[in-house]
């Protein structure tokens, strides 16, 4: 593999497979070589079986500048050698991927996902969307100053209005890029840091005992993909947390039509990670399967070691869990 | 200009008989061949070099149907003319006139 061949070694590569006389083998390569120059200026192209075809090519005289002082100047026409490989060597050099063939592409999700991706970024997708409503969620723990509300607003605006996959990785805020059509998308963004900045100060002001419990609001989430005015949550209405619980991620009041799986979804990323919601709100919820509208679930901060949708292990133990209390309220 | 004549032409320059050159002709082919598959290169003297290269896969829009394509990787013979037999095709056309 990689070995640079030279003439000798052609010669000798000749020589194994017959048994003529190695001065003879030499005449002919040399010939051979020195033939293809001589005929290439003869006439134009050579062609020669089981090896491919050797070309002259003309370049039309083109306009070029020279980078360093700007000048243009004129490149004349000239020729260049081409090479065209006979197909039988092509598929001899081939031979390592021949098995491979050209796949076409049926998922219209995929390919209208690669070609996003290759034309411009637009406003997040429906794919984004429960990592956003997540992200919207998490807010951070400082003092409300007016420098720290301006601040937040420009982190989310720009989260928002990316669309890149890099928004699954939630602690590096994305690298800046220009709000094109997100106006309207900030402004509704900005609204909702607003109103949990405000829910977050009163809290802070009630329970000032648990500092480093985070902000919660309650996130109206119905499933409607695609329209960027939706994707960006819908105004929250302010509920009251349970001070106790150190890792709430943020309660939600469930509506009518709510499973608990469909909450796992949207926060954990996988649904069999209901089970952990479920632990969490046992004072709650009798049953997992009949729950009673408005009951606020609280849901637990995904501790990444034990909820983490990408890794095979926590989602096995989460069936087993799964399976365990089915079993219990099927009866 | 084509195969027979190229044998011929090579025949004459080499001076060798019509069967031996219609043998070496097939042996060298198969040895370029047996060098490139194994991922090896050639270089010739003054004339210039053979090589495989790998093209990555791409994807493809056939434009009438609008299906997409995923191209594969391809390996590829690929020559490369050597710089001394560069310059003189660059300058053949302006030598003629």
């Amino acid at each position: 593999m990689n070995n640079k061949f030279l003439l000798q070694d052609l010669v000798q590569s000749i020589l194994d497979t017959n048994d003529l006389d190695r001065k003879e083998v030499e005449a002919f390569v040399r010939a051979y070589f020195a033939v293809i120059e001589k005929a290439l200026f003869e006439e134009d192209y050579v062609k020669i079986n089981d090896l491919g075809k050797f070309n002259l090519q003309k370049v039309e005289a083109r306009k070029s500048v020279n980078v360093n002082t700007g000048e243009t100047f004129e490149i004349k026409a000239h020729y260049k050698l081409a090479f065209a490989p006979d197909n039988k060597l092509k598929e001899i050099v081939n031979k390592p991927f021949a098995h491979l063939e050209a796949v076409e592409l049926v998922s219209e999700k995929q390919s209208a996902e690669l070609s996003k991706q290759h034309v411009m970024p637009e406003p997040a997708k429906a794919s984004v969307e429960p990592e956003l409503t997540q992200e919207e969620i998490i807010i951070p723990n400082k003092p409300t100053t007016k420098e720290d509300k301006i601040m937040e607003k420009k982190d989310k605006t720009v989260f928002v209005v990316t669309d890149k996959p890099a928004a699954n990785d939630k602690k590096t805020p994305t690298p800046p890029q220009k709000p094109k059509k997100g106006k309207l998308l900030a402004w509704i963004v900005f609204v909702v840091i607003m109103c949990a900045l405000i829910i977050f100060a009163l809290w802070k002001t009630v329970f000032s005992d648990s500092t480093s419990e985070p902000a919660v609001k309650e996130v109206v989430t119905e499933s409607a993909p695609a329209t960027p005015a939706v994707e960006a949550v819908t105004p929250p209405a302010p509920k009251v947390v349970d001070p106790a619980s150190r890792e709430t991620l943020k309660v939600v009041r469930l509506e009518r039509g709510k499973r608990l799986t469909l909450l796992a979804k949207e926060f954990y990323g996988n649904k069999v990670f209901w089970v952990y919601i479920y632990e969490a709100n046992k004072d709650q919820i009798n049953n997992p399967n009949k729950i009673l509208a408005g009951t606020k679930i609280r849901i637990p901060k995904a501790d990444p070691t034990v909820i983490d949708a990408k890794d095979p292990e926590s989602v096995r133990i989460a069936k087993e869990k799964e399976t365990k209390y089915r079993a219990q309220f099927s009866k | 200009m084509r195969n027979k004549e190229f044998i011929r032409a090579v025949q004459l320059e080499s001076g060798l008989n019509k069967e031996k050159t219609a043998l070496l002709m097939e042996a060298l082919a198969a040895s370029i061949s047996k060098m490139l598959s194994d991922g090896d290169s050639l270089s010739i003297q003054g004339f210039g070099s053979f090589e495989p290269r790998k093209k990555d896969e791409r994807l493809s829009v056939n434009p009438s149907t609008g299906k997409r394509f995923m191209i594969p990787p391809k390996l590829v013979p690929f020559f490369r003319p050597g710089s001394s037999l560069k310059n003189k095709v660059k300058n053949f056309g302006s030598d003629e006139q």
